[in-house]
């Protein structure tokens, strides 16, 4: 007889929340190379303000609800890198710190903080942003020009590739250029190809499951593609809508949070089918061009639906077989 | 435990009842659209609550009057319906403070007639005396309308940096959400979140003052044993 009392949890996985999180982060950090690169020191600036009000934010609910703070929860971390990536390199630092103290004492906090939020924080954090100030969120300035740490006079703010896209245009960019994210855009959500060998990274490390991006991605198709501008081939259309803003990084990086996403395999397919799908409404009908983030928030609010439905529909789909009848006469037949 | 002075704090709190112990928006959650929507200004808490002044504290005064005349059934029609008519000088009055703002929130004026609010006070009122609703009422009124003011108050200073269109916040990044609906909506949970927080601060101060006192006269009551001892 073992003697040993052991306490719960008694099933283990090597995976856990922080391991999920380092994940993210390192998957953050090319993209973080590649903004230094195209815009200069000034995104680090950004990025540290950014993950600084998380972190604070973070700890002064912990120290408000009299909690331990909890030094191995990377994920305030994760928020304000995610939140970095999604504002334009010369926003404002007000912008990101407002978009920040949002995210983790209204989207996260109050819900129960890491693990209970029903939404994701960083995706609301940039929803109040480009609610309070969408001229300050869609003031891109042009890759590869080195911004001042403070912005000035001198800095030239151009439209991004998605107001084009928005109003029914296109705007011309080549395919290298798309891919390596060489065009006006948010900090770190244009370098698709590094998102991309970011998402193999991710997929690899179990951090996200590959269906889901691969759904929303098949829905943000489906609509580019049949509702193309005039003239547009139907893959430019789709390499415009997927790769000209940030809707990639949305499908790999906030779609993909697994504390806001179904639980099962079949509702988290409809749930990124879906969210794609409501991702091309909003972009049509909604004001602002960021339209991925609130699509994802409407889309968490409906997560537990989704897993309703799926309980609903398998035993429907996959019936369980009958129990086998007693015949009455003793014994079951061998 | 000595709970002396949690039970006095507790004996003081209740004075305030309806005010800012067990107040109708911050603690019951009653007419939240009516008190957080109208008051994206100062000027706009003011307005509604003046109006509720005289739409809701007649209507329950009212219902303490006619106590057991009506069904519950009935009290749904007529005290929205009384408080319809006393809408009307009420729309007068605050067209005096500021023109526009009848017509700009119009709707959520009238919700001044059909509110939780109204409701409950309607039903508490039928088991007291007139003098006793009023006094309800009127707490119930002062308790709402402390908290539109405010709302009022910080959503103006916040979104526009001006307090009843006087400004006083100049090149400080302006937060315009907090004139939104939604904004107004964060806000009231932060503070309802605020109001409890300094409320168990304050008890759990009270708990510790008693434990204190506590071990202060355990303290005393050893030393006087030993002196008796030493004697």
């Amino acid at each position: 007889m073992n003697p040993l009392i052991h306490h719960a949890p008694y099933i283990r996985h090597p995976e856990s929340s922080r391991t999920v999180m380092s994940d993210m982060i390192i998957a953050l950090m090319p993209l973080f190379c590649m903004s230094f690169f195209y815009y200069g020191p000034r995104v680090f600036l950004v990025g540290g303000v950014s993950v600084l009000t998380c972190l604070l934010a973070d700890w002064m609910c912990s120290l408000l609800l009299h909690q331990k703070n909890n030094p191995r929860d990377l994920s305030p971390v994760v928020t304000g890198l995610i939140i970095t990536m999604l504002v334009p390199p010369a926003v404002a630092l007000y912008v990101v710190v407002w978009a920040s103290l949002f995210a983790i004492l209204v989207a996260k906090a109050p819900f129960g903080g890491t693990g209970h939020n029903i939404f994701n924080p960083a995706a609301a954090g940039l929803a109040f942003s480009t609610i309070c100030w969408s001229g300050q969120m869609f003031g891109y300035t042009s890759a590869m020009q080195r911004l001042p740490m403070v912005i000035d006079e001198t800095v030239r703010f151009v439209q991004g590739p998605t107001a084009a896209l928005k109003v029914g245009g296109i705007s011309r960019i080549g395919l290298t250029e798309l891919l390596l994210g060489n065009f006006p855009g948010p900090i770190g959500s244009t370098h698709t190809l590094i998102i991309f060998a970011c998402l193999i990274y991710l997929v690899a490390r179990s951090a996200v499951r590959w269906y889901l991006p691969l759904s929303y991605v098949a829905a943000v198709s489906l609509l580019s593609a049949c509702y193309r501008p005039f003239g547009v081939t139907p893959l430019e259309s789709i390499a415009n809508e997927l790769f000209a803003g940030s809707l990639f990084f949305v499908a790999v990086y906030l779609l993909c949070d697994p504390v806001t996403t179904p639980k099962y395999r079949i509702s988290r397919v409809l749930y990124g089918f879906s969210a794609g799908l409501l991702t091309m409404l909003f972009r049509y009908y909604s004001p602002f061009e960021l339209s991925a983030v609130f699509a994802i928030l409407a889309m968490n609010a409906l997560a537990p639906a989704f897993d309703c439905f799926c309980e609903w529909l398998m035993p429907r789909l996959h019936p369980l077989p009958a129990p086998a009848k007693a015949d009455g006469k003793g014994g079951a037949r061998s | 435990m000595n709970l002396t002075f949690a039970r006095k704090y507790y004996r003081l709190l209740s004075k305030t009842e309806g005010i800012l112990y067990q107040n109708p928006l911050l603690a019951l959650g009653l007419a939240l659209p009516l008190a957080v929507i109208p008051s994206f200004s100062i000027t706009g808490a003011v307005a509604i609550s003046l109006a509720m002044l005289l739409c809701f504290v007649p209507t329950v005064f009212l219902a303490s009057l006619l106590r057991g005349r009506f069904s519950t059934a009935g009290q749904v029609i007529v005290y929205p319906l009384v408080s319809c008519l006393l809408l009307i000088p009420a729309g007068k009055l605050v067209s005096w403070i500021s023109p526009l703002i009848f017509d700009t929130l119009g709707v959520y004026f009238s919700l001044i007639c059909v509110n939780s609010l109204l409701m409950f006070s309607v039903g508490q009122a039928q088991k007291k005396t007139p003098f006793a609703a009023l006094k309800l009422a009127l707490r119930q009124w002062l308790g709402a309308t402390l908290v539109a003011l405010v709302l009022g108050l910080i959503r103006e200073l916040t979104g526009s940096g001006s307090v009843w269109g006087v400004t006083l916040l100049r090149n400080i990044p302006r937060l315009p959400v907090a004139q939104m609906a939604m904004g107004g909506f964060i806000l009231m949970g932060f503070f309802a979140a605020l109001c409890r927080l300094i409320h168990r601060s304050i008890l759990r101060f009270t708990i510790k003052s008693g434990a204190a006192l506590d071990a202060a006269a355990l303290a005393q009551n050893q030393e006087n044993s030993q002196g008796g001892e030493d004697r």
